[in-house]
């Protein structure tokens, strides 16, 4: 195998959620630069459309997706529309994800809220890994890509207090590596990336207190341009990969070897 | 991802196994290379590369001596005009052993090649990057640097190390654009594990709880180096990149 053939992925079908805005919208961009065909699932048809700009701009076919992760129905059907369009389901992000609605200490939590974060970012996970890996196993293999966090590694109340994104986060990586051995033989691999701070709609990246909190918090001193993103998405989506499954991946700038 | 510039980067431990796959790989993207091994076979490695068309050199180094890992720096330098990556692989794995009846002599063994030959390759490389603006370190662990076997007690020991210096390099450098990542590969064939993988009694014992069945080919750890030196990595430090298979999964 040559350089160029362990980082390809031409030809390949993806499936990325949350592909209308930050980091799933890198990891698009990372499959259709590279030659892959991206099939795009948001709730939000805006970002989705801007998405696909970008990426047919790239030469890739695309399909758009409106949906909530955390509709089953919604995933399964997108998931299949996807095989009957493209032929194949090869490459997965699991991506969507939002933070505590509200955050704060868990004596004063709401229950509501609880349930939203559990819903969209565990639930959606696990229908993501679902449908995905049923039509894996139909064609001989695949790669699954969750965005887990930093913060499903560590607790975050040190910079903020997110306690359903942690308890949600940490069940990721923990469902990461329990489908990474389930499909070990079946040449699935199921990874987790960890990302520390990317500037993305996800945090309140315009207040200077919160800037400051997270560029401390750093040991890099910066926070990420969502394309840093796109290197891990290639390597854990290409045979570079081929022998790493049920791992979680930090690309958070040092922030956990701290 | 093979869009970067020529690089030249610094290997240790390339006459066989890890080492050699991935020297073969950067020069295959257009790296140079310089092989800095205590085996003279390495050579081969640089002549294989520059038989491709390639560019590599070889320069005979042990690691436990930290004046001859200055020459590799230097020579990387003198030849290639830079020093942008570097892979610290160079590494030995001692037979097994009870913890109390190891005896000195491997114990130091095992300590001066697995740990502090990569200090001294880190201390050498980081001098550098801190005059010419930066560069990429990734230190081959393994994942008897995550996890433990028994009878390993030295290098379970040195490659936990490994993991922590590089964590530890990782965080003192992080804003002078030097990024330290570790790989933690699983059983990978190569002459290290090649009796073992021999003895049938061995594998039955190894296989039965892993999980995927197989060990690694050199080449399937070759991708991971190349990604972890690469520009696609910028925001990774002080990560582990473990590469076995699932076998720290469980
Ligand atoms: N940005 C960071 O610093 C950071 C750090 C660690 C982890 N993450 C994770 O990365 C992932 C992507 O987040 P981002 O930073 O790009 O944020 P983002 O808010 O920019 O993008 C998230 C996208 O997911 C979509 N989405 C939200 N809920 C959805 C649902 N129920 N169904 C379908 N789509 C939904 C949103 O519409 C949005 O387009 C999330 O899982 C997040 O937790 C981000
Ligand atoms: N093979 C495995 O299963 C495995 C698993 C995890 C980690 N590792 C690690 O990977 C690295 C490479 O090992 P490999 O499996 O390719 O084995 P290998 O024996 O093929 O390669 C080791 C290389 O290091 C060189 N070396 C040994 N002592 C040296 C010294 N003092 N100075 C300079 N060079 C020296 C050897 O000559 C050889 O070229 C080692 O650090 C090893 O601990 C191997």
């Amino acid at each position: 195998m040559t350089a160029n053939e362990i980082f390809d992925v031409s030809g390949k079908v993806a499936f990325v959620t949350g592909a209308g805005s930050g980091l799933g919208r890198a990891m698009a961009e990372a499959m259709a630069e590279n030659g892959a065909n991206v099939a795009c699932f948001d709730l939000d048809p805006e970002g989705l459309t801007e998405t696909a700009t970008l990426l047919s701009r790239l030469g890739a076919d695309v399909l758009t997706f409106t949906g909530d992760v955390a509709d089953e129905a919604q995933v399964d059907a997108a998931v299949a529309e996807t095989v009957a369009r493209f032929g194949s389901l090869d490459i997965a992000f699991a991506n969507a994800g939002i933070g505590d609605p509200e955050p704060g200490f868990i004596h004063e939590y709401d229950s509501a809220n609880w349930r939203k974060v559990v819903d969209v970012n565990l639930n959606g996970v696990f229908n993501v890994n679902r449908a995905a890996i049923r039509e894996m196993m139909k064609t001989g293999g695949g790669k699954v890509i969750n965005t887990a966090s930093m913060w499903g590694l560590a607790g975050s109340s040190s910079v903020f207090p997110l306690p359903a994104y942690n308890a949600t986060k940490g069940a990721v990586v923990n469902l990461t590596r329990e489908l990474g051995l389930q499909y070990a033989r079946s040449n699935i691999q199921v990874n987790a990336i960890c990302p520390g701070f990317f500037l993305t709609a996800l945090g309140p990246y315009d207040d200077a207190e919160f800037m400051e909190a997270v560029t401390g918090f750093t040991p890099m001193g910066r926070v990420a341009d969502p394309a840093e993103i796109k290197g891990t998405a290639l390597y854990l989506a290409s045979s570079a990969s081929d022998f790493v499954t049920g791992t979680a991946l930090v690309i958070d700038g040092g922030c956990m070897a701290k | 991802m093979t869009s970067d510039v020529s690089r030249s980067v610094m290997i240790t431990g390339a006459a066989t196994g890890i080492g050699r796959a991935t020297a073969l790989a950067f020069a295959e993207r257009g790296d140079r290379v310089t092989i800095a091994d205590i085996d003279a076979r390495a050579a081969d490695t640089a002549a294989a590369i520059r038989e491709a068309g390639g560019r590599a050199q070889f320069i005979e180094c042990d690691v436990t001596d930290r004046a001859a890992v200055q020459r590799v720096v230097d020579g990387a330098l003198a030849a290639y005009g830079a020093l942008d990556a570097a892979f610290n692989n160079a590494g030995v794995l001692p037979k097994p052993q009870p913890l109390h009846e190891v005896d000195a002599a491997s114990l130091n063994l095992i300590l001066d090649v697995d740990l502090k030959g990569v200090f001294h390759c880190m201390q050498a490389q980081i001098s550098h990057f801190l005059e010419s603006g930066g560069g990429a370190i990734v230190n081959t662990a393994s994942v008897a640097g995550i996890i433990a076997d028994p009878e390993m007690s030295p290098y379970v020991a040195a490659k936990h190390a490994v993991v922590g210096m590089t964590k530890a390099a990782a965080v003192e450098y992080a804003t002078r654009n030097i990024r330290v990542n570790a790989i933690a590969p699983g059983l990978v064939e190569t002459p290290m594990t090649r009796a073992w993988l021999e003895d049938d009694a061995f594998r039955a014992a190894m296989f039965q709880h892993n999980i995927s069945g197989r060990a690694a080919r050199p080449e399937e750890i070759a991708g991971t180096v190349l990604h972890l030196c690469s520009d696609a990595a910028s925001f990774t430090n002080g990560a582990v990149f473990v590469v076995d298979g699932g076998h720290t999964a469980h």
